[in-house]
């Protein structure tokens, strides 16, 4: 039975966000932690591709009505252009809510809009600039598709709007400006849920 | 439960990493003293690129599918190209079942619009790789490949001084590398 679908009911509860947070501490333990039959509790694992880099990532569900959002990748700008030889690295939270949902073919299937703020921090390179530190404040907003095959697929962009420091000769702070300008790529991620 | 495959169209995206492990060239050209070189080596370098691909197909039988992909990849550095080739891919447990499968593709690639050398170039893989349906006949493949490709680049450098051997005493030019490419599909 699809996590969201089963959750019509419970709209009206707030997410049980000290829930959520103890299940980011044991971000290592992937197997159930509630066998709650709303999907709470609910743990997706798998891998971010994108245009913009490639990782992993862990969803953890809560009430129905969101998931957190949990990404480790590898930012690959600049590698195909040569401009730089070693793909700088991201780790990104986010706090995502289902806006919309629905069912899809026989009604096992669902559909979910979502959008939600978060943090982002790396170490990557920003436009022709070299490879720095960046952190700030990131936004999403997707499609989630969730199978009865505990697959699910998720098609999302991300905008960050974040600050990016260079550490050389002198010590440089600006915008992070690859977070804006490939905001437009798109991200597909491939997860499986543990129950 | 297994499923009997129908025939029917099918759909995807390909995406992955090509590295481009051996490339071999063996080049005959006048150099500017009339002298002629015949150039030929093999050199074991890393050459990495993504790959990217969409294909549309037919299921043609219970554990055979042909497609057609086409898409963006590189070959070696400096040549990216667009490949179109046919790709036929036998599923031992069927289309749409979870299971291994193995794939024969071939065809040609076609330089970017504004490359210099705007010659086609031949593209072949054989790989294998493992199919999981999601829903229906929404699968999710991973796959492993060699991929083989072979060109005659029109820009080329002499050996000896690096400097760009002008077209008209080029006498013979061809180049061939070898990659290991891997990657996911999502296939409808």
């Amino acid at each position: 039975m699809a996590i969201f679908a089963m959750n019509a009911s419970d709209v009206s509860m707030k997410p049980d966000l000290t829930k959520a947070l103890v299940m980011a501490a044991l971000l290592f333990m992937p197997l159930s932690l509630s066998a709650q039959p709303t999907g709470e509790g609910d743990v997706s694992w798998g891998t971010i591709h994108s245009p913009k880099g490639f990782g992993v990532f862990a969803d953890f569900l809560w009430t129905g009505r969101g998931f957190n959002s949990f990404g480790f990748y590898a930012d690959i700008y600049g590698i195909s252009s040569l401009k730089a030889s070693v793909p700088g690295i991201r780790f990104s939270f986010l706090h995502n809510v289902v806006l919309k949902q629905g069912s899809l073919g026989d009604g096992d299937a669902t559909y979910s809009l979502f959008a939600g703020p978060g943090l982002m921090a790396g170490y990557v390179m920003d436009r022709d600039v070299r490879q720095g530190f960046a952190a700030g404040v990131s936004g999403d907003a997707g499609v989630r598709f969730d199978f009865p095959s505990s697959f699910a697929v998720c098609i999302f962009f991300q905008a960050d709007l974040a600050l990016h420091m260079k550490m050389h000769s002198q010590t440089t702070l600006s915008l992070y400006q690859n977070g804006l300008y490939q905001a437009w790529m798109p991200i597909l991620s491939i997860s499986y849920r543990f129950k | 439960m297994a499923m009997q495959a129908q025939t029917r169209f099918t759909w995807g995206i390909e995406w992955g990493y090509s590295g481009v492990f051996m490339d071999s060239h063996t080049f005959n050209y006048f150099t500017t003293d009339g002298v002629r070189v015949h150039d030929t080596d093999t050199v074991l370098e890393l050459h990495s690129c993504g790959v990217f691909l969409v294909n549309a197909g037919v299921n043609i039988a219970d554990h055979l599918t042909a497609a057609v992909y086409t898409g963006y990849t590189s070959v070696y550095e400096a040549r990216k190209v667009i490949p179109y080739s046919l790709r036929t891919t036998y599923f031992f447990k069927g289309c749409d079942n979870a299971g291994w499968k193995v794939f024969l593709d071939a065809g040609s690639a076609f330089p970017l619009k504004g490359s210099f050398n705007k010659k086609p170039l031949i593209i072949a893989k054989a790989g294998t790789g493992y199919r999981i349906p999601i829903y229906k006949n929404f699968c999710v493949d991973g796959f492993l490949a060699l991929q083989f490709a072979a060109d005659h680049p029109l820009l080329i450098f002499d050996k000896y001084t690096h400097t760009p051997v002008p077209e008209e005493v080029l006498r013979r030019s061809d180049r061939s590398t070898l990659g290991l490419v891997f990657g996911l599909s999502l296939t409808l």
